[in-house]
């Protein structure tokens, strides 16, 4: 009777199991005590051996368990932006209330200036007018609404009567307008590349013809995939 | 969807005012840099139309029938500043973030899927429309300018003729972008009826402290490249047979979408002898600022159209004298009228005042006003709407 019988794949065995096993007697065999202290050795390392695979088996575990936890914090990761962090919020924020403010003192200042300057041209205005109305006085001339100009739709009364002094003023200032823009539009380039001079309109009085143009450069304005069934034509005169 | 729960909440975030669209847009910014470079350097502007079209989104989330148009309307103008479908993404999750930080312990996990799917359901009508439109017509048209006038000390009138075909109505309005102020677009007129040759002008009024009309009053040239959004706006435009009589009352460049609509007007007239009895108004500070009044004045011997001037800041003026809105509503009985308003937004709101006083029904006064969309009255006006996107 043996715990060893000869034989292909035998079952695993204990370390307990190695250390008492018992074997057949035969003749010639081996010394006893050397065959137990050896199999007490073997059963200390297969002991051994044991317990180092368990603890690789765990730590193997931990290790596993560990790549599993990043893995999926990678893939959130690329599915969600990372937290914006909040002091970098609030730091972005106070650069951009910075940029807002430095823009608006810009604009409030450009915008101070032609309020001042806009006052300014109604004082201007005004005083004129008052010289004109004070040297009218004195010079005790009342003429009748003697308008340079008529103007169009001029309906309801109730405004004063011009005077020439006031008149010329008025005159004056348009010229001096015109004339300024002159100065503007002869700076700009945009004749030289425009190939034609501007059309300076207030400069002429206007002639009172009743051709109504719409479109500078071109004679009639006509309409194109604009589907409202009319074929332009000449007005009828008749209709005058 | 608890739609309750996302307006209550959202009353809560509210409450924290300009600071909510400050943290949004940091947020978005650090988390997509490349984001910045689509809008201007400013904020101040942007920060107030996104809590005004979402506060208007959210208050009518319960009736989506009610804000869907608005919100196609905004994914349609979000075109011309390059937004793109994945930047919804990027907006959604600051928006969330933004209001986690808002509301703190309330955050609750079914807040945030309601608000995620709330959101969702925004960005799709926006995109869709955006692709819709996409099909049809152009993000933006790039336009030439072939003239420029500077028919007063602070109005120059362009023309511009845009490299493809763009069609409009005669009251409409465009939102426009000039290279030397890249992403900030502005709302203007064509101040004429469309064109068989295409070309366009625009009455530009040098705004004070304004940045981008100051620069093309000043700088723009001829051969300069701009770009135009889609037209835009129902309240000045005219049906070729409308029937009735007409009153029209512009401040200053206001008169650009009426001066097309007059334009459109004596062309029917040319045709059928026939045009709505029309009396317009113009008002300006000082004389020389009524940079059309020779075309009006000549016009004015049409038998249906009747012109007005109204100087407000020169006492020794010999015509009417104050507001445009005062002049107009003494002017004349305009019962039955059809009244066309174009201005400043205190000019209009003042004029609509008075000529409702004088007697004009609210509804038989028309003017635009694009809310959270933009207002548009050429130029007048440094502000457009949206939420993403250049200005």
């Amino acid at each position: 009777m043996s715990d060893f019988p000869r034989g292909p794949r035998a079952p695993r065995r204990s370390p307990q199991v190695i250390r008492s096993a018992t074997f057949s007697q035969r003749r010639r065999g081996f010394d006893e005590v050397e065959v137990r202290g050896f199999l007490g050795q073997v059963a200390s390392q297969v002991e051994a051996a044991e317990a180092e695979c368990a603890d690789l088996r765990a730590e193997n575990e931990q290790l596993r368990a560990d790549v599993d936890r990043w893995r999926t914090e990678l893939v959130q990761r690329e599915e969600n932006p990372p937290e914006i962090n909040e002091r970098a919020v609030a730091l972005f924020s106070q650069a951009q209330q910075v940029a807002d403010r430095l823009v608006e003192e810009a604009v409030q200042h450009a915008r101070d200036l032609m309020a001042a300057a806009r006052a300014q041209e109604r004082e201007i205005i005004q005083r004129a007018n008052e010289a004109a109305q004070s040297a009218a006085r004195e010079a005790g001339t009342r003429s009748p609404g003697g308008a340079a100009e008529r103007r169009a739709g001029h309906g309801g009364g109730g405004y004063d009567t011009p005077v020439p002094d006031l008149e010329y003023v008025r005159t004056f200032a348009r010229v001096a307008q015109v004339q300024f823009r002159s100065v503007l539009e002869a700076l700009s380039e945009q004749v030289d590349r425009l190939g034609q001079v501007p059309d300076l309109s207030e400069a002429q009085r206007p002639g009172w013809s009743a051709d109504v143009s719409w479109h500078d450069g071109s004679g009639r304005d006509e309409l194109d995939g604009y589907t409202d069934g009319y074929t332009p034509e000449p007005p009828d005169p008749a209709r005058r | 969807m608890d739609t309750a729960a996302l307006q209550s909440s959202w009353q809560i975030v509210a409450k924290s005012g300009d600071d909510v669209p400050l943290y949004f847009y940091s947020h978005l910014f650090l988390s997509h840099p490349e984001l910045r470079e689509l809008f201007p350097i400013s904020m101040s502007a942007q920060r107030d139309k996104l809590v005004g079209a979402l506060g208007r989104i959210v208050s009518q989330v319960d009736q989506l029938g009610e804000v869907a148009p608005f919100i196609a309307q905004l994914g349609r103008e979000h075109r011309r500043f390059s937004v793109v479908a994945e930047h919804y993404g990027a907006v959604g999750a600051s928006l969330l973030a933004t209001l986690k930080h808002f509301l703190g312990p309330a955050w609750t996990p079914e807040l945030a899927a309601d608000w995620s799917a709330a959101y969702g359901l925004i960005a799709q009508t926006m995109v869709q429309a955006a692709e819709e439109a996409a099909d049809t017509t152009p993000a933006w048209w790039s336009a030439e300018v072939t003239a420029i006038e500077r028919r007063t000390l602070d109005v120059s009138v362009l023309r511009l003729e845009p490299h493809e075909r763009y069609d409009y109505r005669a009251g409409q309005s465009f939102a426009m972008e000039v290279p030397q102020r890249p992403r900030q677009w502005r709302y203007f007129s064509p101040a004429n009826a469309p064109r068989r040759d295409g070309s366009i002008e625009l009455h530009v009024q040098l705004v004070d402290g304004g940045q981008v009309s100051t620069s093309i009053v000043r700088s723009t040239r001829v051969g300069d490249t701009v770009r135009l959004g889609a037209p835009i706006g129902t309240a000045l435009t005219l049906p070729d047979d409308f029937a009735g009589d007409l009153l029209m009352v512009a401040g200053g460049t206001g008169l650009a979408p009426l001066r097309a609509v007059l334009e459109q007007l004596d062309r029917r007239w040319q045709v059928t002898g026939e045009a709505p009895r029309t009396h317009l108004f113009h008002g300006v500070r000082l004389p020389w600022s009524l940079y059309e009044r020779e075309l009006l004045s000549q016009l004015a011997h049409r038998p249906w159209f009747d012109y007005t001037e109204a100087v407000s800041d020169d006492a020794s003026y010999p015509g009417p004298r104050g507001p445009v809105g005062t002049v107009a509503a003494r002017g004349g009985n305009w019962r039955g009228r059809t009244a066309l308003v174009c201005g400043s937004p205190a000019m209009v709101e003042h004029t609509v005042a008075k000529l409702v006083e004088a007697g004009i029904s609210r509804e038989h006064i028309r003017f635009e006003s694009f809310g959270a969309a933009g207002d548009v009255n050429q130029s007048q006006q440094e502000a457009t709407g949206k939420v993403m996107g250049s200005e």
